[in-house]
């Protein structure tokens, strides 16, 4: 059997990560299946699915007046069937969509603004940015209505459950690449061993990324399996703005062409996350202290975000681009982000693969610069 | 085959675990004897190349073995001191995994494990997963690995430790067997290990290495420092108290005292042949360990 084999096996054969992994998905399950029938929805959507009109518009109106008069003085909804509850509810969907298309009309509007004003100061690079940020803002087209419950979840799901199954898994997966051999004593075989330097550290970082990518293709195809179970196929298609997440995003794309973006840039950073703790579980002094570091370097951006409330500090704006938030992903497309580099702006998702691609490549490095060097403690 | 240090140290904080060793090994058994702390196990582990010396050098051949890397490794067996395994594999695979990390092909590593795991008579023992192996067994297993790319240099720290007295002499008796075209490191502080077996014995006490020469020159050396002495039992004390006391030996006619000294401590002292436990003891002052 080959070294990356028997990494492969060492990594697989942990039932702890089955643990979680069950553990996670029933949560998964419990959360999704426990939620009312939105069948009707999907029905009565489907019915006002396509173009907007402003006759549509009308017409969903009228039906809300009509049907307001059918409820009490509580305004229970309690009395009307579960379609006209979803009916009751068109006109203000309609609405909310009909707003994102004056938003993005009203975005365009406020942003010549602001690049007159920066050109007046003579901010060269305020005025790159602004006028990427209008021109991306100019392609984005939201003037079509459909039923989006399925890809607005699955959508939602890369930045919660994901983010969270991911990170989890890779921590107790990884953790102890390294630092189990130190424990055990097995390091003394292996760094005496002709291939227990370089080679086996080659097989461990090949058998970590093919487990990061075992991980994001289970819970990618949960998600999408749970969500198309309960709430069909429809709405792939739409542009991302359906979302309300998304509302004031200046990226012009489908939730299908967003999903495959989001998995991409998903994986990428949880690759980069694997080399991470591979270094962590090798200078490590124990397994305990490999899996705290490891859950210190997914959550540590989380912990910071969550607990300290930096909402608009440097702080926050480094931690945008922090492992744990590039695998989240929503953070660089919800609204226009980018970063000055030689006077040219770089918007937010570029950097996002960049920091990716550079934190794996000198985790690859360093775990090669390390191992030459190792000694038994 | 010229295993060579020169002014060998190792430092960990301000302490010298070992200090400036210069000496060659070629072909044949050598044995590292000294009290616990004395270096050996350092030592040991920079030959291995799993720990690197803070100074000097350590070649094969005259080439520095930290430039040659997995080269060195490739001709290296290694028997640490405490045997780590992987609790949920068994023994067959176990060993597959290290003949994986050796380089060995498939087929090849398959024969060599056969034929080690009878060698250590473990053949019945291969599919038990090695967590529920005794103590003896695991240090039979950790042989049978260290010797499984059929080694150019064998490192083996305290080797024996667990192993019953048949099975002591049956790895005595492999590594004198095997040491005729390879060089064997035998670090121990059970003198019986390498009294019948060792080329040479390498003498360590706080770090340095205070003696490198065969059994029989390094007991030439202390012996009229060997003593027999009748004693009491009232006498024992007061002669354990003034010098190292060896063996106690209890016969008909009263009981007899092995004392080294370098004076002869009573009158009715005789000098006796010497041993390696007197050495030892000559060396450390501490008690025999078998």
């Amino acid at each position: 059997m080959s070294l990356f084999k028997w990494e492969l096996k060492k990594i697989f054969q942990q039932k702890t990560i089955y643990i979680v992994a069950v553990f996670l998905l029933g949560f998964l399950s419990l959360n999704a299946f426990d939620r009312e029938d939105r069948s009707a929805n999907r029905e009565v959507y489907r019915e006002w699915a396509g173009p907007f009109t402003a006759g549509k518009l009308e017409k969903a109106n009228k039906l809300n007046e009509e049907l307001t008069k059918k409820l009490p003085e509580n305004e229970d909804l309690g009395v009307l069937s579960a379609r006209e509850r979803v009916e009751y509810g068109l006109g203000e969907t309609l609405a909310y969509s009909q707003n994102s298309v004056d938003q993005a009309k009203n975005a365009m509007a406020r942003l010549d603004k602001r690049i007159k004003k920066a050109e007046a100061k003579g901010d060269d690079s305020a005025v790159s940015k602004l006028k990427l940020e209008k021109q991306m803002f100019s392609k984005v087209e939201v003037n079509t209505f459909a039923y989006h419950d399925a890809p607005q979840e699955v959508v939602d799901t890369v930045n919660t459950f994901g983010l969270v199954f991911s990170g989890l898994l890779l921590v107790v997966g990884l953790a102890g690449i390294y630092s189990n051999e130190r424990s055990s004593g097995v390091e003394n075989y292996i760094l005496s061993a002709k291939n227990g330097r370089e080679k086996i550290m080659r097989a461990k970082l090949y058998a970590a990324f093919l487990y990061s990518l075992a991980v994001v293709v289970v819970w990618e195809l949960y998600s999408l399996g749970v969500w198309t179970y309960l709430y069909g196929t429809d709405g792939w298609n739409l542009p991302i703005q359906y979302s309300f997440k998304y509302y004031f995003s200046p990226y012009s794309m489908t939730f299908t062409e967003y999903h495959f973006m989001q998995m991409g840039l998903h994986l990428l950073a949880t690759l980069a996350l694997a080399g991470v703790i591979v270094i962590v579980s090798m200078i490590s002094r124990s397994s305990m202290i490999a899996l705290f570091g490891a859950g210190v370097v997914f959550g540590f951006p989380v912990f910071v975000e969550s607990m300290l409330g930096m909402e608009d500090g440097w702080v926050n704006k480094l931690l945008t681009y922090s492992l744990t938030n590039i695998m989240k992903v929503e953070g660089l497309f919800m609204n226009f982000k980018s970063v000055s580099l030689l006077g040219m702006p770089v918007i937010a998702p570029y950097i996002g693969i960049a920091v990716s691609i550079i934190i794996l490549a000198l985790a690859v490095y360093f775990t090669r610069f390390l191992i030459v060097r190792k000694q038994v403690a | 085959m010229k295993l060579k240090l020169e002014n060998v140290s190792k430092v960990f904080g301000d302490k010298k675990a070992v200090d400036n060793v210069t000496t060659e090994l070629t072909s044949g058994v050598y044995g590292f004897l000294g009290a616990n702390g004395s270096g050996k196990t350092t030592l040991m582990r920079m030959l291995a190349a799993v720990s690197m010396p803070t100074s000097g050098v350590i070649s094969l051949n005259g080439e520095d073995i930290s430039d040659m890397g997995a080269r060195y490794r490739d001709v290296l067996g290694y028997l640490p001191q405490h045997i780590g395994f992987y609790k949920s594999f068994s023994v067959e695979k176990f060993l597959q995994y290290i003949a994986s990390l050796k380089g060995l092909e498939k087929r090849e590593a398959k024969e060599r494990i056969a034929e080690l795991l009878e060698m250590v008579n473990l053949s019945e023992s291969k599919k038990v997963k090695m967590g529920k192996l005794s103590g003896g067994m695991k240090q039979r297993v950790g042989i049978a690995q260290a010797l499984l790319n059929d080694p150019k240099v064998l490192i083996v720290d305290e080797p024996t430790a667990g192993l019953d007295p048949k099975e002591r002499i049956r790895f005595r008796n492999l590594l004198a067997e095997i040491a005729s075209d390879r060089i064997v490191l035998l670090s121990t502080h059970i003198v019986s290990d390498i009294e019948y077996i060792a080329k040479e014995i390498l003498i360590m006490k706080d770090g340095r290495l205070i003696q490198k020469d065969t059994p029989q020159n390094l007991m030439k050396h202390i012996a009229s420092n060997v003593w027999s002495v009748d004693a009491s039992d009232a006498e024992i004390p007061s002669y354990q108290a003034s010098y190292k006391v060896g063996n106690i030996t209890r016969r008909a006619e009263g009981i007899d005292l092995r004392i080294i000294s370098e004076k002869k401590p009573a009158p009715q002292a005789v000098n006796v042949p010497v041993n390696l436990e007197d050495l030892y003891l000559y060396y450390f002052d501490e008690e025999v360990g078998a």
